[in-house]
């Protein structure tokens, strides 16, 4: 059996002291195949970006493990941690987050030339996914240059340059206005298909999650549901969302 | 690449932190310029004080070392809590956290380069404007040019790289202890708030301003001529700049909290104009710059002080050469050498004005007993007769005195007037030839140091009344038309040594170079003084008030681009850009303002105080006043220039229609 890209087992993370404890993630267990384009959803508060800063490293878990192509990030250490995130993971946020000082095809590079990878090398993979995404004629423009939507496709090649294990995204359209969230979602459907990226991606917008395969609902730090597209069509896939968020209730506009 | 990166965000950084980088940039200019003066051959030669002005200045760069420190350590805190989230995205893009902290120190590093590198060319101007200044004060002729020194240059490498090494120190524990977490958050924290409660609060801020109270007590008490020379002063007057730097600390964290209650608790002054938004920005701000504003008020109180001392050191200088020197040449010898004094003085100067008189003792010794230093052995009273006396006035240019046939008056030290005036059974002098004089006057216009060389004080007869009387000393007191030089001084004690030195009966040489004095030489030495001093206090005055000047242009320019959306917000909701800028106007007064209210109140207390043993040197008892206001002139000029850039950047940065 082919060990999954992301697994996690029992996952717990709870905030708070004594009798002030919250539960934000209250057992959870998944995992995630290579090639699948997941999407997270719940309401506000159910966990969901809580869970996502647990496999990205940024929070600590208070239970249970995380594996990523096999290795338990629970127990990495932080001076390993910086070498672990550039070789298997990449970041889409909703305000992109961007450096402002350098132009749109350095940001691309960064974490590239920090790993000392050859120059020339960089240069033509650079543009071979700004090519993908559609930002090829504007790698030397600064970030304030460029539209939002732009600045998305930017964040979005630059998680993908190291060819990263696992894509995570957090709310990648939440900052985009309708035009420009669908073309994202169309380039990182292409990515995903293309180069059979991994990607978790969470979001609130059931728009956003019927491009995905996967839907996972979490509800009070726990999964509450899933479902996956198999032969449906986008329509369709759109459609179950909104029945199983009606399911779900609770205010998903505050996601 | 990351080096790339640092340029690239030093770069932008030039523009937010202009007024930062100004400020270090005249900061070390000033370091600079300071050692290049102190090692100016040139300059030593002026006078003898120069040397202490050597010593005295490695004390004050001490001081101003740490309080540059203490901006650049502050500055660099606020930059990086501003650009923590962007440290944080650097982690997650897989860069080390070590790199990330070489690459921010690199920057700290280059914009503290850019300042040392303006600041060398620059120092070397400003000092030949203080040598222009120097050369002002001593009267020298020809213009003295400050030479590029090494070993000035080395001083300011070596204070540019213990303050940067500090910094580097608390950056590298900062930011050793944080993680990624903390990296993305660190921008929205504040500092923590330090008291939980409303009664904690006005407890401290009640107990404080007991202190503050205390501390003036304490602090006044040691100001009276009885207790000045007592040993136990200075350890006083410590712990009372101790107990008033603990009540700044105490008032500035509670001060401005209970002042915003007040505000917010009242509904009449809260809805009224902008009151609640003021309020409100500033609400926030307070709470969590508690400590700083603290450090920010004691600077100011201290930069307020070194202004007043700066004009009190001037204003004594005047004092000091009129009671010391008021006439070119002063000497009180046998009536038989005064001539040979004349002769000396004349092979180099033109003599405008000669007078001769003598001191006359009156046996009765009615006075003396008054004013006499513990083991005297003078058994009469020092008398001068009002013709001689008169002439004196006359020289000075000062308006001759009048007597009745039975009155008499004193002259005498500043110090003493009090005793004399106290002392009733003087009122009318009995002589020992039994003629009675009443009192007329008691003052200390006219006395000089060498008025006498046997007594502190001299009674002024009618000149009938000093006929019959012995003479005790001769003086002699020469004007003449140049300005004499402190070589006349060496000249005279040369010349004069067959009768000013001699061999006394255990054997001992004995130097009698105290009969004579010579006003350039005290010019020369009180100038010294006075330019050290003077100097030293307008340094140190500069660099700190600019250190808080910078610390809160910095704050205000930082707010304006992070809170730019509430101005925003106001200018959609109908608030024109006129008034908007009203309330920045306002917003920004408040944040400079309450820095230095207190100090203000302390410093003018302090300086009332230290009025008490000064007014002694100083012609008019009031004139601290006008020192006091001068300084809070100069305090607010340059502040002002602060708070005008801060204004005109916060306009700028929040770009309302």
């Amino acid at each position: 059996m082919v060990e999954p890209i992301l697994r996690l087992e029992q996952v717990k993370k709870y905030y708070g002291r004594n009798a002030n404890i919250t539960k934000a993630i209250n057992g959870i267990s998944i995992s995630v195949k290579k090639g699948e384009f997941t999407a997270v959803m719940g309401s506000s508060g159910s966990g969901k970006t809580t869970l996502l800063n647990c496999i990205a490293t940024i929070d600590n878990v208070t239970a249970g493990h995380i594996y990523i192509r096999g290795m338990d990030i629970t127990e990495l250490r932080e001076s390993r941690l910086a070498d672990f995130r550039r070789k298997n993971l990449g970041f889409i946020f909703q305000d992109f987050n961007l450096l402002d000082t350098l132009t749109v095809g350095e940001n691309i590079a960064l974490s590239q030339i920090i790993g000392r990878a050859d120059p020339e090398a960089i240069d033509s993979r650079v543009q071979n996914i700004a090519e993908k995404l559609g930002i090829k004629d504007i790698l030397d423009k600064f970030p304030y240059e460029i539209s939002g939507g732009q600045k998305q496709r930017c964040a979005c090649a630059r998680a993908l340059i190291n060819e990263p294990a696992l894509i995570l995204a957090d709310e990648p359209t939440g900052a985009l206005d309708s035009r420009a969230s669908r073309m994202l979602l169309e380039a990182m459907s292409a990515v995903n298909r293309k180069m059979n990226a991994t990607i978790l991606m969470v979001t609130h917008d059931p728009f956003c999650a019927s491009f995905c395969g996967r839907i996972l609902f979490l509800k009070d730090g726990r999964i509450f549901s899933e479902i996956s597209r198999g032969d449906k069509s986008r329509k369709e896939l759109f459609t179950e969302i909104l029945d199983t968020l009606n399911l779900l209730g609770g205010d998903l506009e505050n996601a | 690449m990351l080096s790339r990166l640092a340029f690239r965000n030093v770069r932008r950084s030039l523009g937010d932190y202009a007024v930062y980088l100004i400020t270090i940039t005249l900061a070390f200019s000033l370091v600079f310029s300071f050692g290049l003066i102190a090692s100016s051959q040139a300059v030593i030669d002026l006078s003898s004080g120069m040397n202490l002005f050597r010593t005295l200045l490695d004390f004050v760069n001490a001081v101003i070392i740490l309080v540059i420190c203490f901006l650049v350590n502050y500055t660099t805190k606020f930059m990086f809590t501003k650009r923590s989230r962007e440290f944080g995205m650097y982690l997650l893009l897989g860069i080390r956290r070590n790199q990330i902290v070489r690459m921010f120190l690199l920057e700290i590093l280059l914009l503290g380069l850019i300042a040392l590198a303006l600041s060398i060319p620059l120092g070397f101007i400003v000092s030949q404007f203080l040598s222009m200044l120097i050369v002002n004060i001593f009267g020298v002729a020809e213009l003295i040019l400050i030479t590029f020194q090494a070993e000035a240059l080395e001083q300011l490498f070596v204070y540019f790289s213990i303050l940067y090494l500090l910094v580097f120190l608390n950056m590298l524990r900062r930011m050793g202890k944080m993680n990624i977490r903390r990296f993305l958050d660190t921008e929205r924290e504040n500092e923590k708030k330090m008291l939980r409660s409303s009664g904690q609060r006005n407890l401290l801020f009640f107990l404080s301003l007991l202190l503050g109270v205390g501390a003036f007590a304490l602090w006044n008490s040691q100001f009276d001529l009885t207790a000045i020379s007592t040993g136990e002063t200075l350890t006083w007057l410590m712990v009372a700049v101790t107990l008033f730097i603990i009540s700044i600390y105490g008032i500035s964290v509670t001060g401005s909290d209970m002042l915003l209650t007040f505000v917010l608790k009242r509904k009449k002054v809260k809805y009224t104009g902008d009151h609640l938004f003021l309020a409100r920005t500033f609400s926030s701000k307070v709470r969590s710059m508690s400590i700083t504003a603290g450090t920010l008020s004691v600077l100011v109180t201290l930069t307020l002080l070194a202004l007043n001392f700066s004009y009190l050191s001037q204003g004594v200088y005047e004092y000091t050469l009129e009671s010391e020197a008021p006439y070119d040449v002063s000497v009180h010898d046998n009536r038989e050498v005064l001539d040979d004094y004349i002769d000396i003085i004349e092979e180099d100067y033109t003599i405008q004005d000669i007078v001769k008189y003598d001191i006359y003792k009156e046996p009765k010794m009615v006075l003396n007993p008054i004013v006499a230093l513990p083991g005297s052995n003078e058994d009469f009273d020092s008398v001068i007769s009002l013709g001689s006396y008169n002439a004196l006035l006359e020289l000075r240019g000062m308006e001759p005195v009048t007597l009745k046939d039975d009155e008499y008056m004193i002259v005498c030290n500043p110090q003493y007037l009090e005793l004399f005036e106290n002392t009733d059974s003087i009122k009318s002098l009995t002589l020992a030839d039994g003629n009675i004089l009443n009192l007329a006057q008691i003052t200390d216009r006219g006395y000089w140091l060498y008025m006498s060389g046997i007594a502190n004080y001299a009674a002024v007869f009618p000149d009938q009344y000093t006929k019959g009387l012995e003479t005790a000393e001769s003086n002699l007191v020469v004007d003449t038309i140049e300005e004499t030089s402190a070589d006349l001084e060496k000249k005279i004690e040369d010349e004069m040594s067959w009768h000013l030195v001699y061999t006394d009966e255990d054997g001992d040489t004995v130097h009698e170079f105290y009969r004579f004095n010579v006003r350039g030489l005290v010019i020369e030495e009180t100038n010294s003084m006075t330019a050290m001093i003077s100097s030293l206090c307008l340094y140190i005055a500069f660099i700190f008030l600019s250190t808080v000047g910078t610390i809160l242009a910095v704050q205000s320019l930082s707010d304006a681009s992070k809170y730019r959306y509430r101005y925003t917000v106001l200018n959609r909701l109908g608030v024109e850009a006129g008034s908007l800028f009203r309330t920045i106007l306002r917003q920004l007064l408040i944040l400079f303002g309450l820095p230095v209210i207190y100090p203000v109140i302390i410093v003018f207390l302090c300086m009332t105080s230290i009025n008490r043993v000064y007014s002694l040197a100083l012609y008019d008892p009031y004139i601290y006043l006008l020192y006091f206001l001068a300084g809070l002139g100069i305090f607010l000029l340059v502040y002002g220039i602060y708070f005008a850039a801060a204004f005109v950047g916060f306009k700028r940065n929040i770009q309302v229609q």
